[in-house]
C-alpha cells in the first residue's frame, strides 16, 4: 500500500514539491518553537522555593537636608532599627527584615568570588537580616538561620544547595590545574565548611544550607550565599525593606499601611515613600525580560503557520481530488469501498508530511549547530549557558509530527470526503 | 477592457466558490499579520499629538562612566552635573529638555488633598519648562510653569482631567492645592489625557524638577534635544561626541560615554545603561520574520494559482491562436489574481486593527483601561503599505505561473496538455 502512495506521489511530484517545500518550511519552524517551549517548561517547572504571595517591599526615601543635620554620635543603623521595629509591632505584619541585593525578579544582582582550598567558586550574593527566611518563606535542607551579632562577629554565612544536582563549579587558574588534575569540576555544596576571601583576609563559616534559589523562573538554579548585612551598610537608599503581610489582612494593604504608618516611619531623615507588592514587582521584571513577548511571538507564528498550512493542504487537495475525478471514479467502480478512498488521500497526507519531517529535521539540527538563530534574534535556547540533550531532538521531532499530522488529517478531511461520495457514472462519463 | 477582465474574475469566484474562499482567506491571514507588524511599528514611530515632534528629536537616554584607575563601570540615567557642566554648552539643536521619570511607569507619587484623608498614587514626572514647547498637550484650563517660574523652583503642578477628577470630584482644580509627597503645591495647568502610547509624554502630574529639594544629586534624567531640522541630526551627534571627548579629557578618574544621541526609532531599541542599542539586529529580525510571513502564504497561494490556471489552459489557448500576446495574457492573469488580493488585503487591515487593538498589552505594554488614539493609527501610508503589499504577495503567488502560462505552445493548450 505503502509502496503504491510513493508511486502515487511521485507522479505527481509537480504540485507536491509546492506542499512539500511548505511543510519542510513550517515544520522547521515549529521544531524551535517547540524546542524553546519546551525548555522553558522543563525551567519553569522547577520551584523557585520562594513565596511571593502576599510580600511587598517598602520604598523609603531621604531628605538630604536633614540628613546633615544628624547627629553623628548616633550609631549608623540607629534609625534603620526604629523603622524595623515599629515596622514589625504593625497588626498586620507576620515578618519584616532588610536586605540588599536580596530579592528574586531583579535587575540588579550582586556577585563574586569565594576560594575553596586552591579553587575559587562563583556565587551569587545576597545580604541580608535573619528574618530574610521567614518573609521569603525559604526552606532550610540543613539547619536554621543565624543570629545577626553572632553571624557578624564569627563571619557565619549560609549557602544554597546549588544547581539541580546540589553542586557548584570550581574554577582554577591555570597553571594550578596543570599541576593537580583533579582541582577543577563540580563540588557538592553540602561539603563546603569554609570559604575564604583572600582580599579581606577573612574566612567564612557555614553554619546552614537552604533551599535551591534562581534569579527568575527561567533561569537555572544557581548557588548563592546569604551573608549578614553590616550595621554600618543599613542607610535605607541602599537596602530594600522587605514585609510579609497576614494573609486575613491583605485588602487594600498599601493603602492603609501608607495611611497609618506614614507618620512613623518619619525618623531622622527618612521618610515613607511608597509601597510596591512583590507580584508587581515580577510582573515588570518579566516585561523588561521580553520573557512573555517571546512567549506571544511563539504562539503567534505558531498559530499563523497551523493556519496557513491548514488552508494549504486543504487548497492543494481539493484541487488534487477534482483533477483526478476520472482515477477515483475508477476505483469506486471496481470495488473499492468508500472508507478506502478516503484513508488513500489520509495516508497520502502523512507520508508527504514524514517526507518533509526527515528533511526538516536534518535542516534543523544542522541550523542549531551553527547557531544562526542568535544572529537573526529570534528566542532561541542555544545562546544561553545552557546544554540540550540528544533527548531534546527526539522530544522536539515526536511533539512536531503528531502535532502537525493532526493539522493535517483534519485539513484533508473535506477533500476526502467530497473524494469518496463521487458517484463513480457521472466521473466516468467526463472521461 | 478591463472591465471585461474584472467581469470575468468576479464570474471566476463565484463558479469556484471554494478555493476562491480559500484563496481570499490565506491573502487574508498574510495580510492582517503583515499590517499589525506595520501599524505597531507606525504607533510607536509617528509623530502625533502630544508627541508632535518625534521625528526631529534626539534623545540621550544613559551615560556610562569608566574608571581610568581600575575596572570599574557606572552605568544609569544622565547626571545633572553632567547637564550643567558639560552639555548645556550644545548650540546645534533648537532646544533642550531635561525630562526626569521613575522608570518603572508605576504609579508611586503619592498625593493628597487637605481636607480629605484619601492618599492615592499616581505618576509623575519631573520636567523643565521647554518640554512643553517640545511636547504638545491639549490644555483644558491654565497653562504650564513658564521658564522663569522653573528656574525659580516654585512649587506648580500641572495635572490631567482623571487625576482633577479624582482628587477634586466635579470642582474646578485651577488654582487649587495638592499636596505632592507631603509638599503643597499649586495647580496651575489641567490638560487632556494622554495615551500610554506616548512614552515621553505620558504622566498624570508634571512638576518642575527644580522644585524637588537636592534634585541635582537625586534625579537621573533623559535628554531630548529637538533639532531644528531632521539634516542636523548628524551635526548635533558630531556635536555632543565632541562634548564626550573634552569632558573626558578633562576628568582625571572617569571616561565618560553618552547613551545617544538617538533618533526615535533607535532609542525605542535602548533599553539598557551600559550598551549601545542593536539596531542592527533589530532591523534582522524584523525582516526574518516579514520574509516569513510573506513566503510561506506565497507558497501557498502560488499552489492555488497554478491549479486554477491550469484549468483555464484551454481558454488560454484559443485566445492566443486569435492573436492575442503574451502580455495580454499575462496582464489578465495577474489582474484577476489582484482582485482576490485586493479583497483579502482590505479584509486583512480590518483584522489587523482588531489584533492590534486585542492585542495592545503584549504589543504596547498597556492595560486594559488604556487606549490607544486613533490619530497613531491610522494614516495614508497604511493605506499605501496594504496596496503595496497586497501587489507583492500577487507578483509573488501568480507571477510564475503567469508567465508559464503566457508562453505555453498554442497546440499544446488547446490539447490540454497540463503545466
Amino acid at each position: 500500500m505503502i509502496r503504491h502512495i510513493l508511486k502515487i506521489i511521485w507522479t505527481e511530484r509537480r504540485s507536491n514539491l509546492w506542499i512539500l517545500l511548505e511543510l519542510i518550511l513550517v515544520f522547521s519552524i515549529l521544531w524551535f518553537c517547540c524546542d524553546y517551549l519546551y525548555f522553558m517548561g522543563k525551567r519553569q517547572m522547577q520551584p523557585m522555593n520562594v513565596d511571593i504571595e502576599h510580600l511587598y517591599v517598602v520604598n523609603i526615601g531621604e531628605d538630604i537636608n536633614l540628613r546633615q543635620q544628624r547627629d553623628s554620635l548616633l550609631p549608623i543603623e540607629s534609625e534603620a532599627m526604629t523603622i524595623l521595629e515599629r515596622v514589625k509591632r504593625y497588626s498586620a505584619i507576620e515578618s519584616a527584615c532588610y536586605s540588599s541585593c536580596g530579592f528574586p525578579y531583579s535587575g540588579s544582582n550582586c556577585s563574586g568570588s569565594y576560594m575553596l582550598d586552591s579553587a575559587s567558586i562563583y556565587f551569587g550574593l545576597r545580604h541580608i537580616t535573619p528574618e530574610y527566611f521567614d518573609v521569603f518563606k525559604i526552606d532550610f535542607v540543613l539547619g536554621k538561620t543565624f543570629n545577626w551579632n553572632e553571624a557578624l562577629v564569627e563571619n557565619q554565612i549560609i549557602l544554597t544547595d546549588g544547581d539541580n544536582n546540589g553542586n557548584v563549579e570550581k574554577n582554577v587558574d591555570d597553571e594550578k590545574a596543570a599541576k593537580n588534575e583533579d582541582l577543577e569540576g563540580m563540588v557538592a555544596v553540602s561539603s563546603i565548611k569554609e570559604l575564604r576571601d583572600d582580599d579581606e583576609k577573612k574566612t567564612y563559616k557555614v553554619v546552614a544550607l537552604a533551599a535551591k534559589s534562581k534569579y527568575d523562573d527561567y533561569h537555572a538554579y544557581q548557588a548563592f550565599i546569604y551573608l549578614p548585612l553590616a550595621k554600618e551598610d543599613l542607610k535605607l537608599n541602599q537596602v530594600d525593606l522587605m514585609i510579609r503581610v497576614k494573609p486575613e489582612a491583605d485588602k487594600d494593604f498599601i493603602e492603609t499601611f501608607t495611611n497609618d504608618m506614614k507618620e512613623q516611619m518619619r525618623v531622622g531623615s527618612y521618610f515613607l515613600t511608597s509601597v510596591t507588592s512583590m507580584q508587581d514587582v515580577r510582573a515588570d521584571y518579566m516585561d523588561w525580560r521580553d520573557y512573555n513577548n517571546n512567549f506571544y511571538s511563539i504562539f503567534s507564528i505558531g498559530g499563523f503557520l497551523v493556519a496557513n498550512i491548514f488552508l494549504g493542504i486543504i487548497g492543494t487537495f481539493w484541487f488534487r481530488t477534482q483533477a483526478r475525478r476520472s482515477e477515483i471514479g475508477l476505483r469506486i467502480a471496481l470495488g473499492a469501498s468508500r472508507r478506502s478512498v478516503k484513508s488513500m488521500l489520509q495516508k497520502e497526507t502523512l507520508i508527504l508530511l514524514f517526507i518533509a519531517s526527515i528533511v526538516a529535521t536534518i535542516l534543523c539540527i544542522n541550523v542549531a549547530m551553527v547557531d544562526i538563530l542568535k544572529d537573526i534574534g529570534v528566542p532561541s535556547v542555544y545562546d544561553r549557558e545552557n546544554v540540550v540533550g540528544k533527548e531534546q531532538y527526539l522530544i522536539n521531532y515526536a511533539v512536531t509530527f503528531v502535532f502537525l499530522a493532526l493539522v493535517s488529517v483534519l485539513a484533508v478531511w473535506y477533500p476526502a470526503k467530497q473524494a469518496s461520495d463521487t458517484q463513480p457514472a457521472e466521473a466516468l462519463k467526463d472521461e | 477592457m478591463y472591465k471585461l477582465y474584472f467581469k470575468q474574475a468576479l464570474e471566476m469566484l463565484k463558479q469556484n466558490k471554494f478555493t476562491s474562499i480559500i484563496s481570499i482567506a490565506g491573502t487574508a491571514i498574510a495580510i492582517m499579520m503583515i499590517m499589525a507588524l506595520l501599524v505597531t511599528d507606525q504607533v510607536k514611530a509617528i509623530s502625533v499629538a502630544p508627541e508632535v515632534n518625534r521625528n526631529r528629536t534626539l534623545y540621550i537616554k544613559w551615560e556610562s562612566q569608566i574608571s581610568k584607575i581600575n575596572d570599574t563601570w557606572v552605568s544609569g540615567w544622565m547626571s545633572y552635573k553632567g547637564y550643567k557642566d558639560q552639555l548645556s554648552a550644545l548650540k546645534t539643536p533648537e532646544m533642550v529638555s531635561l525630562l526626569s521619570y521613575n522608570w518603572l511607569n508605576r504609579p508611586s507619587t503619592i498625593v493628597s488633598v487637605k481636607g480629605s484623608t484619601n492618599i492615592d498614587l499616581v505618576i509623575a514626572k519631573q520636567t523643565d519648562a521647554n518640554y512643553f514647547r517640545i511636547m504638545s498637550f491639549s490644555f483644558l484650563k491654565g497653562k504650564p510653569y513658564t521658564q522663569e517660574e522653573f528656574e525659580s523652583g516654585v512649587h506648580n503642578v500641572v495635572i490631567t482631567e482623571s487625576t482633577a477628577r479624582k482628587l477634586f470630584q466635579g470642582e474646578d482644580a485651577l488654582g487649587k492645592t495638592m499636596d505632592i509627597n507631603y509638599q503643597p503645591y499649586k495647580i496651575v495647568g489641567v490638560v487632556k489625557d494622554v495615551s500610554r502610547i506616548f512614552g515621553y509624554a505620558h504622566s498624570d502630574i508634571w512638576i518642575p524638577y527644580t522644585s524637588i529639594d537636592g534634585f541635582e544629586k537625586k534625579l537621573g534624567f533623559v535628554m531630548l534635544l529637538l533639532a531644528k531640522d531632521k539634516n542636523d541630526f548628524d551635526a548635533i551627534k558630531a556635536e555632543v561626541r565632541g562634548i564626550e571627548r573634552k569632558w573626558t579629557q578633562e576628568d582625571a578618574e572617569w571616561e565618560h560615554v553618552l547613551r545617544g544621541p538617538y533618533d526615535h526609532k533607535t532609542q525605542l531599541e535602548s533599553t539598557s545603561s551600559n550598551n549601545e542599542p542593536d539596531v542592527d539586529g533589530a532591523m534582522r529580525k524584523r525582516i526574518f520574520m516579514l520574509v516569513i510571513l510573506l513566503l510561506i502564504p506565497a507558497i501557498n497561494l502560488s499552489s492555488f494559482s497554478l491549479s486554477r490556471i491550469n484549468k483555464r489552459i484551454e481558454e488560454i489557448g484559443v485566445r492566443k491562436a486569435f492573436g492575442a500576446k503574451k502580455h495580454t495574457i499575462l496582464m489578465q492573469v495577474l489582474y484577476e489574481n489582484m482582485i482576490t488580493s485586493l479583497i483579502g488585503g482590505f479584509i486583512g487591515l480590518i483584522l489587523s486593527y482588531a489584533v492590534v487593538i486585542w492585542l495592545k498589552r503584549w504589543l504596547f505594554g498597556l492595560d486594559v483601561n488604556d487606549f490607544i488614539p486613533v490619530t497613531t493609527l491610522v494614516s495614508g501610508w497604511i493605506f499605501v503599505a496594504v496596496f503595496l503589499v497586497s501587489l507583492l504577495l500577487n507578483l509573488l503567488s501568480a507571477g510564475i505561473p503567469a508567465i508559464r502560462a503566457s508562453r505555453m505552445n498554442i497546440v499544446d493548450s488547446i490539447n490540454n496538455k497540463k503545466q
